[in-house]
């Protein structure tokens, strides 16, 4: 028996009109939720799939619609506090000149927590709200600037060098010879895991996961020239990452091939640490990191990296592979519709470049101590591949800027 | 799929939704079910009004047919990036792109400092401050404003005189050349001429597109068969002159423009351009 099912935007889109104008600060003009909305207070806060997986499924049955509809519904006021408060932290932040960052990255989370610990806002609101924006930006906290600071101070970077030599150390004494080779196995794990992850992946992960796939496909990395053809190191020999003393975002190296300051300055800010302690933690957890298969921490992230790696081929074989594809031939037509310069094919280095930014996303949830549910497998995946479909469109927009196209 | 250079699109999340502007046909070609399934048959008219505006200056911007030849006057991409913006905002979880405001806004910083005009102004402003976005930092890949030592080679640009020894005209293929390069009316227009002694040269000219601030910089040439002549911008004309070949007198030839890279878009029919484009409006 086949159960009825209802695709889960809707029901959030059609619930979240029936807030009404009190939450219009959440929503865009036609009463929808902002993408950040769902990102950062709907899903982590209100509906949380990671306690209650049947409700992040992007297809949800009858009873699963329903609770979804009534948990949201049950915490109206929540929402409607959190607009409000929201609205005094935009406030607060304009009284104080203050322009750094995304307000909605900055401060959503801050003003549900102010609903919930003080409801809608009263007479004290803008006192309250004007105190969390400074918390917000706090000259104590850490940022990328201090980040380097720390780490260019001689012991520091002697220290940190000491720490990632161990970890390799030790990874490289700990490397036991893989078991016989479970080919046929981790081909039909991945299989299944893209054939599903789209619209629910959850059992295919977990299968992918306790098989290890992850870690397997990771070790077999380290092997002379596996990296490089993977894209993710410009060596014939993955090394140790350097402590590094400079750091720009439009000349990162390829993952494996960037120093310490390199994986953390981008992120680091946005982590909201405390003092030189947490800091040194984050570091300490990086150098320990660097030596870990994929060189990410988490399991669930090396099955996403290895799956990644098999979708990418946009063979056709999966269902993911395929969603993949598309995107490549939608862009074909779109760039006509804008007037760019073609160069679409997907042949070229695509699949690299995918997985240098699927690295990326997969290491950013990991600083920020995010775990992997199932139901974010496929918006990892096509995330990256959007992402990569943009930085071609803006490479040929910057090439033909400068005098001809591609 | 309808003519690309017709067709006005969004890119929602899901969904591609597309208007083609010589038909007035519109459709959705849905991708992924359940992400459209949020906003397309949601919200009704509060989404597709901004989704087709926002579609319609991405259009523009892409294929406005700014021409002196059929009096098109041309667009500010500052105006069209800044509607194109505010329209994205109302659209904030339904692109496919979460991040297209805070892109276009981008766009906006990159085309350089100053007004927009009108109640746009104080709207982008409010805009880029919810977004953190500083509109006064201007993107180094940006293009630059126009190099003074073009215009002042258009004082010297006068071509030969006198009755040439073949001569013609071909038409401007649009699909070929990026917007804001030539006037998509105009005509790549050719001479032959005997240079003092025995020598002959081949020079062509095509007329500029009239644009509002800095012209796009990017290699143009024009070709026949084998004869390549590299073009530059001057004023109001790309020209440029070569020892003609004594084979391109053997039989009439038909130039065409090319920009290294560009695949063109087929069949673009300029005259259709210019009735779309009266017909949409600026």
């Amino acid at each position: 028996m086949t159960a009825q099912t209802t695709a889960r935007t809707r029901v959030l889109a059609q619930v979240w009109r029936e807030l009404g104008d009190g939450v219009a600060p959440l929503s865009n003009a036609a009463g929808l939720p902002l993408a950040r909305t769902v990102k950062l207070v709907l899903d982590p806060l209100v509906v949380r799939p990671a306690q209650h997986p049947h409700l992040g499924r992007a297809l949800l049955d009858d009873d699963a619609a329903r609770e979804l509809r009534a948990r949201i519904l049950a915490a109206r006021d929540d929402l409607v506090a959190t607009a409000a408060w929201f609205v005094h932290l935009k406030r607060e932040r304009r009284a104080r000149r203050i322009t750094d960052g995304h307000p909605q990255d900055l401060y959503f989370q801050r003003a549900y927590e102010l609903a919930h610990r003080h409801g809608a806002p009263g007479p004290d609101a803008a006192a309250l709200a004007g105190k969390e924006v400074e918390d917000v930006h706090d000259a104590g906290r850490v940022t990328a600037a201090d980040l380097r600071a720390y780490l260019t101070l001689p012991d520091v970077a002697d220290e940190v060098r000491r720490a990632v030599d161990a970890a390799w150390t030790d990874a490289d004494r700990g490397a036991v010879a893989p078991g016989p080779p479970d080919e046929e196995g981790t081909t039909d794990r991945l299989t299944r895991l893209l054939d599903t992850c789209a619209t629910d992946g959850r059992d295919a992960l977990d299968h992918v996961v306790a098989a290890g796939d992850g870690t397997a496909a990771g070790t077999a990395l380290r092997s002379p020239g596996r990296a490089r053809a993977a894209g993710l190191s410009a060596h014939e020999t993955v090394r140790p990452p350097e402590v590094g003393t400079r750091a720009s975002k439009s000349a990162l190296p390829p993952p494996f091939d960037r120093s310490i300051l390199e994986r953390l300055f981008g992120t680091v800010t946005a982590l909201g640490l405390d003092g030189a302690g947490a800091l040194r933690d984050v570091v300490t957890a990086e150098a320990a990191r660097s030596a870990r298969p994929w060189q990410l921490a988490a399991e669930p992230d090396r099955a996403v990296m290895v799956a990644g790696a098999a979708a990418a081929r946009l063979d056709g074989t999966t269902d993911a592979a395929r969603r993949l594809a598309a995107r490549w031939e939608r862009e074909a037509f779109v760039r006509k519709a804008l007037r760019l310069p073609d160069g679409t094919g997907p042949a070229d280095g695509v699949r690299e470049a995918f997985l240098r930014r699927l690295w990326a996303r997969v290491h950013g949830r990991e600083l920020r101590g995010r775990d992997l549910p199932a139901e974010a497998v496929w918006d990892l995946l096509d995330g990256a591949m959007r992402s990569v479909v943009l930085d071609r469109r803006d490479q040929v927009k910057a090439m033909l800027a400068q005098g001809g196209a591609a | 799929m309808t003519p690309a250079w017709r067709t006005a699109v969004l890119e929602g999340a899901g969904a591609l939704l597309w208007w083609d502007l010589g038909t007035g046909e519109q459709g959705a070609d849905v991708w992924d079910e359940a992400r459209a399934a949020g906003w397309l048959d949601v919200a009704g008219e509060d989404v597709l009004v901004p989704a087709r505006r926002a579609a319609l200056d991405a259009w523009r911007a892409a294929w406005w047919p700014a021409s002196r030849v059929a009096d098109v006057p041309p667009l500010d991409p500052r105006v069209l990036t800044a509607r194109r913006a505010l329209a994205l905002a109302a659209l904030d979880g339904v692109t496919d792109d979460d991040e297209a405001v805070v892109r276009a806004l981008r766009e906006l910083a990159a085309l350089g400092p100053g007004p927009v005009g009108g109640p746009l102004d104080e709207q982008v402003r409010e805009l880029a401050a919810d977004h953190g976005v500083d509109l006064a930092a201007s993107d180094p890949l940006g293009s630059p404003g126009p190099r003074p030592e073009e215009y002042a080679l258009a004082a010297g640009a006068a071509g030969p005189r006198g009755a040439p020894v073949l001569d013609g005209v071909d038409p401007v293929d649009p699909g070929a050349v990026p917007q804001g390069v030539v006037d998509p009316l105009g005509q790549v227009a050719w001479r032959v001429d005997l240079a003092g002694g025995a020598d002959l040269t081949l020079a062509v000219t095509v007329p500029t597109a009239p644009v509002v601030g800095a012209p796009p910089r990017v290699t143009l040439r024009a070709v026949a068969g084998e004869t390549v002549v590299p073009l530059r911008r001057a004023g109001d004309a790309w020209s440029g002159t070569v020892p003609a070949p004594p084979a391109l007198l053997a039989a009439r030839p038909r130039f065409r423009l090319e920009v290294p890279g560009l695949t063109p878009v087929p069949d673009v029919d300029p005259h259709r351009l210019v009735e779309i484009a009266r017909a949409v409006g600026p």
